[in-house]
């Protein structure tokens, strides 16, 4: 699939949270590339690891957290082998993320600016307050606010001027990926669908790679290359947009699809998908999906399909595809 | 801020007249009947009441009132029922309780803060759980029973000279050959040694401030204390205060540990689970993923943040503090502002009682004030609200 080698590489991630009542396995063996400048969607239900796969990518992982194999290179470095200083360096740098701004991710007593000067303080030591000061404001007219914001409290910022200025402050310092964890969820559909359409612009023109992450596969779909679909901490499907919206192969995609009611496709009932994602501590042998999957059948119940390449890119993790027609 | 801070004032002054207006008819009315009847075995009717003439507690109540208030506004506190002018005789008594309150209230606010900022950062472990008992065993202590033991420990390490004093009598503290023919009084060294430790700790803030604001880099908190005591200890050098500062410091080191140890509990816990809320917070993970180092992101992010509570929990309990304060001088034999309340009370001399009452107010509410403006300076949020107001009013 890959023809040059891509920005971030991810090698059968695993990776499980200690509790009191056991080991939760939250990443069982994810793989995924992302090519240089090319945007990938993770979509799931919560708790599918999507998050968990982002903070892995840049090692921000609770104590309790573990990486309990795999791999994860980016522009060629395995991150994981890197020490506590070159990882400090790596933040930010080489990955940065957007968080949900409605939920605090700017320090409340520091000015907007202050906090986008640290970074740069950090990364790019040698600027002195005036240049400092002139990159964010370069950074705001980008994102759409006005620079004269920069000596602003957050809380002096609405919802959507805040999550502008957080995304403001993941492109500080020119970084080669930013992942965007639920960037938009808190915010009212139209400022919603403005912001999206804003850093994908964004995006295309600094050519950097983004990693989006949603529950909502049609926030995805709008602005990634590439989506992958989780379930219960694996990948089940990978491939290109178009592709997995128009040929679904794994059937929890196809379910997925059919729960969320689309604007511009046909109409179609809304199905919901029976049960309930499992219980992470006790995943089910084989198939993870094969409870609550229509198509299931004994191999389902005990071995794990593989993650296998079913043509043009389009992985798939399914012992029983839906049917595909390319061409 | 300049609103609310105004507000803050106005809010203050109302709540210190409130006070004033009910201890006045609380200590008039609780004393058993008047200061006359003490003497009731020695003197005849016609003598109390020409004493009672005398002292002007013949009148109404509501008539002395007014008078007491009228006289208090112009700064004059009367005179006590034993002849002496009452402001003259709290003047003495304030440098005593003022050295213990502001330097033990520092310390106290310092020590707490850093014991749980670390509980918080380290996590659930031994330095938590016993930070945390000590903290709530000398928080929750009985006070005389504290000052006992702290006093029977420091006096004999210090080799302090104690008078036998017995039951409530409160007299000098201080003896010794520097003190037959010194070149300063005590209140005299005490009220120099507060101006120059206070001035110097503000003098630092506010360099330590716009040492921020310029370059973006702090005093580490050592290199700030080593200033301190090298600013103060210079001073006291060069204006020949040096003995006679340590002396006083020497003999109340007793009260100030004691206050501190009774005091600091509140602000360690309080600033433990501050903290530990505010690691929680999603800001905190945005520090972390812009790569910081655990120190940036433990001291500018986390304990800046959380010190907010605290702060605003020290502003409310201040009162508390001071008038626990003045118990414990009583149980310490140290002649502070409870040598006014406790024995004017038992001696029925009200216009003392009500002077020390007073000067207990006035203090809180001073104190509060200046708390609120360094809390509206810490936390930007009050400084935008108070704009809003402006703007709609």
């Amino acid at each position: 699939m890959a023809e040059a080698t891509p920005i971030l590489s991810v090698q059968d991630l695993v990776m499980h949270y200690t509790t009191r009542k056991g080991d939760v396995s939250a990443v069982d063996g994810v793989s995924f590339d992302l090519e240089n400048g090319k945007s990938l969607g993770l979509v799931g239900e919560s708790g599918c690891g999507k998050t968990s796969i982002a903070f892995s990518l840049m090692k921000l992982l609770p104590d309790n957290a573990k990486i309990k194999g795999g791999s994860i290179y980016v522009g060629g470095t395995d991150i994981l082998q890197l020490s506590h200083d070159e990882l400090l360096k790596f933040r930010w740098q080489r990955i940065a993320m957007v968080f949900q701004a409605a939920m605090n991710a700017l320090n409340p007593v520091y000015t907007v600016g202050d906090q986008i000067i640290e970074a740069l303080d950090l990364h790019w030591g040698d600027l002195s307050r005036e240049q400092s000061r002139e990159r964010i404001g370069q950074l705001f007219e980008m994102v759409g606010l006005d620079p004269k914001l920069m000596d602003r409290y957050p809380h002096e910022f609405s919802g959507g001027m805040r999550q502008r200025a957080v995304i403001a402050m993941a492109l500080s310092c020119n970084p080669d990926i930013i992942i965007a964890d639920e960037p938009t969820t808190a915010l009212d559909v139209i400022v919603q669908d403005r912001i999206l359409r804003e850093l994908k612009k964004i995006q295309e023109k600094l050519g950097m790679s983004m990693i989006y992450i949603s529950h909502d596969i049609a926030v995805i779909a709008e602005v990634s290359d590439r989506i992958g679909v989780m379930y219960a901490g694996r990948m089940a499907e990978l491939a290109d947009g178009v592709d997995i919206f128009e040929h679904p192969l794994h059937p929890y995609t196809y379910a997925l699809m059919r729960a969320f009611p689309s604007i511009k496709g046909e109409k179609h009932e809304l199905v919901t998908l029976p049960g309930e994602p499992p219980d992470l501590l006790f995943p089910p042998p084989g198939c993870r999906f094969h409870p609550r999957c229509p198509r299931a059948t004994d191999v389902c119940k005990q071995e794990q399909p593989p993650f296998a390449d079913n043509g043009r890119g389009h992985f798939v993790a399914c012992w029983h595809p839906m049917e595909a027609n390319h061409e | 801020m300049l609103h609310y801070l105004l507000r803050r004032a106005v809010s203050g002054l109302i709540a210190l007249f409130l006070f004033l207006t009910l201890m006045f008819f609380v200590s008039e009315s609780v004393a058993p009947t008047d200061f006359t009847t003490q003497f009731s075995l020695l003197m005849t009717e016609e003598q109390r009441a020409a004493l009672a003439r005398d002292l002007g507690i013949d009148r109404p109540l509501w008539q002395r009132y007014f008078d007491w208030f009228g006289s208090l506004v112009r700064g004059d506190l009367g005179f006590s029922y034993y002849g002496f002018p009452v402001a003259e005789h709290l003047w003495g008594l304030i440098p005593y309780t003022l050295l213990v309150f502001l330097i033990g209230t520092m310390i106290a606010f310092q020590i707490g803060r850093w014991m749980g900022k670390v509980a918080a950062w380290r996590g659930p472990g031994l330095v938590n759980t016993l930070s945390s008992i000590s903290a709530i065993m000398l928080y929750t202590a009985f006070p005389p029973f504290l000052a006992f033991l702290v006093s029977r420990v420091m006096e004999r390490r210090l080799d302090l000279k104690r008078p036998a004093l017995g039951g409530r009598a409160v007299g000098n503290v201080f003896f010794g050959e520097l003190w037959r023919s010194p070149r300063w009084e005590p209140e005299t060294v005490m009220s120099w040694v507060l101006l120059t430790v206070v001035g110097y700790s503000v003098l630092i803030m506010v360099l330590n401030e716009l040492l921020a604001r310029r370059v973006r880099r702090r005093m580490p908190t050592l290199v700030q204390a080593a200033a301190l005591i090298a600013l103060v200890s210079g001073t006291w050098y060069a204006t020949g205060l040096w003995p006679y500062a340590l002396e006083v410091l020497k003999v109340a080191s007793i009260p100030i540990v004691t206050f501190v140890l009774l005091s600091f509990g509140e602000t360690m816990l309080i600033m433990r689970t501050s903290m530990s809320d505010t690691l929680r917070e999603d800001f905190i993970t945005t520090a972390e993923a812009k790569g910081l180092p655990s120190r940036a992101i433990r001291d500018r992010h986390a304990a800046r943040t959380a010190l907010l509570p605290v702060f605003s929990r020290l502003v409310v309990s201040l009162p508390y503090l001071l008038t626990g304060l003045v118990i414990l001088e009583d149980t310490l034999k140290w002649p502070g502002l409870s040598a006014s309340l406790f024995n004017a009370l038992y001696q029925q001399d009200i216009p003392v009682v009500m002077g020390g009452l007073v000067l207990v107010g006035v203090l809180s509410a001073i104190t509060r004030l200046l708390l609120d403006v360094m809390y509206a300076y810490l936390d930007p949020r009050i400084r935008y609200d108070s704009g809003k107001l402006r703007r709609a009013g």
